[in-house]
Formats: structure tokens, C-alpha cells, sequence
């Protein structure tokens, strides 16, 4: 549902980060039929969404496996899925290794990391707003 | 995958590649190409 709740607050925003000639791009495990069942149920977004078989790039960038008890049982993850499901997002089945965790960058136009979150429990993704700041 | 280091600010990007809509390869530095992009990982697909 995680994945689900920051699309949702990135398509949100999605003008904002224009305003700041910021380009969103999100990337998914699987192939490409797996992204597109998920973009068909839960889409559409204003920015691409790419998907990463392999998780090579997951990888290189260093975002790790959780733990169980970071993925399913880390009293942060309770409580933002309690907030998710307050806001409408609803778990869907899930595809790709369910124990990856999420992170997110800002990349400057000179492809230097202005930004950096990695993903700590599987709820754990930044706000749009820290992330404008960093833009 | 516990020694892996996510780049920190101040730090080249990695390169990296995912696959469009299309099947076909992207790399990522086009989408910095003309201003700062925001690279988001999700968990999974669900």
C-alpha cells in the first residue's frame, strides 16, 4: 500500500515539482505487463514509470531487503498504514519482492545526488515537501 | 545486501537503467538531462 500512498501524494504535487523544472520518475520491480496492470488499476500518472526486472539499479543505489520486522511490524509501518488506509489507499497484490525497500534522490541537471533517502521500514518515504527543499 | 551504500548528496549519480512501458532500455541520466529529476524506488508493485 506504501508504494500506492507516495504515487499518490507525487502525482499530488507533480506541478510543484514542475514549477521547479524537476522531472519525477518512479521505477517499479518486474516487467513491464506487471507495471502496466499496476498503472491500469492505480493510474494514471503525470510522470513515467519505469519498471527494473533485475533490480540492478535498486542495486546502485544501495536500497537494501528489509527485515520482517522493518517490513510488517515496525511500529512506524502500523501507523502509516493506518493513515494510508485512512486516505483510501488499499492493498493491492503484491508483485516483485515484497521485502525491497524504497528510496528516492534528486539528481541535479550536472548528475550530481542532491537528495538522498533510503528507505529504513517498508513506510518509509520522504515527504514531497523535504524533497522540494532540496530542489 | 546489507553492504550496500546508497549514494549520498554531494556524490555522482550511479548510473542505472529500467525499462519503459515499451520493453525498451532508458538510461536515467536523460532524465536529468534538462534539470533535476527526482528518482523514486518503489517497494514493489501493489
Amino acid at each position: 500500500v506504501f508504494c500506492r500512498y507516495h504515487l499518490t501524494q507525487l502525482r499530488r504535487a507533480h506541478e510543484t515539482f514542475e514549477a521547479k523544472d524537476a522531472h519525477i520518475v518512479a521505477v517499479g520491480q518486474g516487467t513491464p505487463s506487471d507495471r502496466d496492470a499496476f498503472v491500469s488499476s492505480h493510474g494514471p500518472y503525470p510522470f513515467p514509470i519505469l519498471c527494473d526486472p533485475t533490480r540492478d539499479a535498486y542495486r546502485a543505489y544501495g536500497l537494501a531487503r528489509g527485515s520482517l520486522y522493518n517490513v510488517a511490524m515496525h511500529p512506524n509501518v502500523i501507523a502509516k498504514a493506518a493513515e494510508a488506509y485512512l486516505a483510501g489507499e488499499r492493498q493491492g497484490r503484491t508483485i516483485g519482492d515484497g521485502m525491497q525497500l524504497a528510496g528516492t534522490f534528486v539528481i541535479s541537471s550536472e548528475g550530481i545526488v542532491l537528495f538522498a533517502h533510503a528507505g529504513k521500514q517498508s513506510s518509509d518515504f520522504p515527504s514531497n515537501e523535504s524533497v522540494l527543499a532540496a530542489i | 545486501m546489507a553492504d550496500l551504500q546508497a549514494p549520498k548528496p554531494g556524490d555522482r549519480a550511479p548510473a542505472g537503467v529500467a525499462l519503459d512501458a515499451a520493453g525498451d532500455p532508458v538510461p536515467f541520466e536523460q532524465f536529468w538531462r534538462d534539470g533535476p529529476a527526482v528518482l523514486v524506488f518503489l517497494r514493489h508493485w501493489g
